[in-house]
């Protein structure tokens, strides 16, 4: 495969330049047809085949490619991570668990090519002037991508088939070879993700869709790179969950105490993965919809002024849900320790935070009401829960939450330190100190939003967001310097864990699956009757915004599929199941 | 006692810190408090 790469980059080194498309019979033809822009259609346009759905099937196969896209470049970047670690602290635990989690995205792997296939037959077979006006604007970016894609499966079957064979002298070139892996894969996806932006901020072409010519400027729409930092974050935290789940899964079925053991650290590390990444996302999630308001004022109106605002709505829920969740597993894992936390009873007081927030996150601007509530109520707005459906209110439960799942964390953490240092107790307090602070100032800010102008308010969300992100910093570095001071840690007993709280991985899992379902959904959907946003207009009999009800549905489907073919995943990872080194003692104590 | 006042000025103290935060975001933003 190497080797064929080789031959085309020397045989048609031409063939890989931007310049060079558009010099063939065929590309002059093809560029021919879109010399007035991009194609006017209308219905006949649009090949139908009967009992088949075009919108939905293609919406199935590329939500499908893009679940097992998402996990497969996820995994590998905190795979590289655990396995440097393990290497650098020479643990061969690390490096087990590292081999683990990549063995799971092969299974997957395998999927992702499946379903992009499938995506690109559909795209071809039903959406054909699409896909060639794309083809036409993107033809040297899908070339690269092509060729990206082999090189990605390359250096996937060297990292995971050379694990063993790289041992000792040859780690380094096995932790480059995960480098490379991960470079690949990113690059793969921020080019994949220029076709979905140029579809909804198109760059590159005129206001008739006429091509300049320069790819690289179709490439970097103005959305472009939001979504790019917004998705490589959400792929690590995808990545998380779903080999969390995975872990759960074999936790529950294990058969002896070492392989609890070894699945119980695994899913505690897989947790830990999806919510740390997890804690940035709002914050990339604000940037891009930053970005979709100043790129057209109309598309962020769409999105949260109107029929989508609804769906925000549910991904409230779905993220309180993992919040809930995340926290629930974390909680469980106190049982891990010698005796009773001291700090346990505080877990009581978290979760009424973490409920409150939630309640006040979900609490929607308008409600929808017959005339008489209406009437009966005074207004489309609560009279008294109304102002805690703006955004001043939402951002600080946001934040509130994102303190309450770092302040679990570090609860467990602290627990686990014996014999602190004496001023331990005055770093404590300090750091309590610093909460009621950080508290007390993303509520003051909340409050202070309802009485200034939009601009104003849009950007308190920042001082809140770093307030949030200090706090951490300052908690982080104070329990260090009392850890690196401290007479050891205690002893975790990995694998005393509750059934319950496995499935508290599954609920992560799910939630992030349908999570990520719905709000790909949503972007995409703002285009409304565009394929390509103001550009070239959808002309098929699909060119409407669907009821939330139908819309919820498909992406269910879909949640629903993925989860079907992950569990074969799953069951495959273990069918293939050579034997495995299992954790030398269950009292380990390592931590992430 | 002492304790309590400590814990005042420490709360006090970060206090200053998260409007100190405030304050330079704002100002990066254009925007005033």
């Amino acid at each position: 495969m190497l080797l064929v790469f080789v031959l085309l980059l020397v045989i048609g080194g031409d063939f890989l330049l931007p310049h060079a498309y558009g010099q063939s019979q065929d590309a002059v033809e093809a560029g021919a047809a879109f010399q007035s822009g991009a194609p006017r259609l209308t219905l006949t346009d649009y090949p139908t085949y009967k009992g088949i759905n075009s919108r939905v099937a293609v919406w199935i196969a590329a939500q499908l490619h893009l679940f097992f896209a998402a996990f497969v470049l996820g995994v590998p970047i905190f795979v590289l991570v655990i396995e440097f670690i393990g290497w650098r602290r020479r643990d061969l635990r690390y490096d087990r668990m590292a081999h683990e989690f990549i063995k799971i995205s092969m299974g997957a792997f395998a999927l992702t090519a499946t379903s992009g296939g499938l995506l690109v037959f559909l795209l071809v077979v039903l959406y054909p002037a699409l896909f060639a006006y794309l083809t036409h604007v993107f033809g040297p970016v899908m070339m690269l991508y092509a060729l990206l894609f082999l090189a990605e499966t390359v250096c996937l079957y060297v990292y995971y088939y050379g694990w063993d064979a790289m041992q000792g002298r040859l780690k380094p070139a096995h932790l480059l070879t995960g480098l490379a892996l991960n470079i690949v894969g990113t690059v793969l996806l921020v080019l994949a993700n220029s076709w979905a932006t140029f579809m909804m901020a198109p760059s590159g072409v005129d206001a008739a869709g006429v091509f300049g010519g320069d790819a690289w400027a179709a490439v970097a729409s103005p959305l472009w790179m939001p979504l790019n930092v917004h998705r490589f974050i959400a792929n690590i935290a995808y990545g998380g969950a779903i080999v969390g789940a995975y872990a759960a899964y074999k936790f529950l079925s294990g058969r002896t105490a070492e392989e609890k053991a070894h699945y119980d650290w695994m899913g505690y590390t897989a947790n830990w993965i999806a919510v740390v990444a997890l804690l940035p996302l709002p914050f990339a999630g604000y940037w891009m919809t930053k970005e979709v308001y100043a790129y057209s004022q109309q598309m962020g109106i769409t999105l949260m002024g109107g029929i989508f605002a609804w769906l925000f709505i549910i991904q409230a829920v779905l993220i309180g849900t993992i919040f809930l969740a995340a926290n629930f597993y974390l909680w469980c894992g106190m049982g891990r320790l010698d005796g009773r936390s001291r700090t346990a009873y505080l877990v009581k007081y978290i979760a009424g935070v973490l409920v409150v927030c939630f309640l006040v996150w979900f609490t929607p601007h308008t409600l929808v009401m017959t005339a008489r509530e209406i009437s009966a109520i005074g207004g489309t707005h609560h009279p008294v829960l109304g102002p805690l459906g703006v955004m001043s209110a939402k951002n600080s439960a946001v934040n509130i939450m994102i303190l309450a799942t770092f302040l679990t964390y570090q609860l467990f953490r602290r627990s686990l330190i014996r014999d602190a240092p004496p001023w331990a107790a005055r770093a404590t307090r300090l750091q309590i100190a610093f909460y009621v602070a950080a508290v007390a100032n993303i509520i003051g800010l909340g409050i202070y939003g309802y009485f200034v102008p939009a601009n104003v308010r849009i950007g308190l969300s920042v001082p809140q967001v770093m307030t949030t992100l200090l706090l951490i910093v300052v908690c982080v570095v104070i329990d260090e310097l009392i850890a690196a001071r401290s007479g050891g840690a205690s002893k975790v007993y990995w694998g005393r864990m509750p059934r319950r709280a496995q499935y508290a991985l599954f609920t992560v899992a799910v939630a992030f699956t349908w999570l990520m379902g719905l709000m790909g959904y949503i972007r995409s959907s703002i285009r409304q009757h565009w394929h390509v946003y103001t550009v070239m207009r959808d002309g098929s009999a699909d060119a409407f915004t669907l009821t939330i009800g139908h819309a919820t549905a498909v992406v269910s489907v879909c949640v629903l599929l993925f989860l079907l073919l992950i569990l074969f995943v799953f069951w495959l990872a273990g069918f293939g199941r050579t034997q495995e080194v299992t954790p030398r003692t269950a009292a380990a104590t390592g931590l992430p | 006692m002492i304790r309590a006042i400590e814990f005042s000025l420490f709360v006090i103290g970060a206090c200053i810190v998260f409007y100190v935060v405030d304050l330079l975001f704002m100002r990066w933003q254009g925007l005033t408090l």
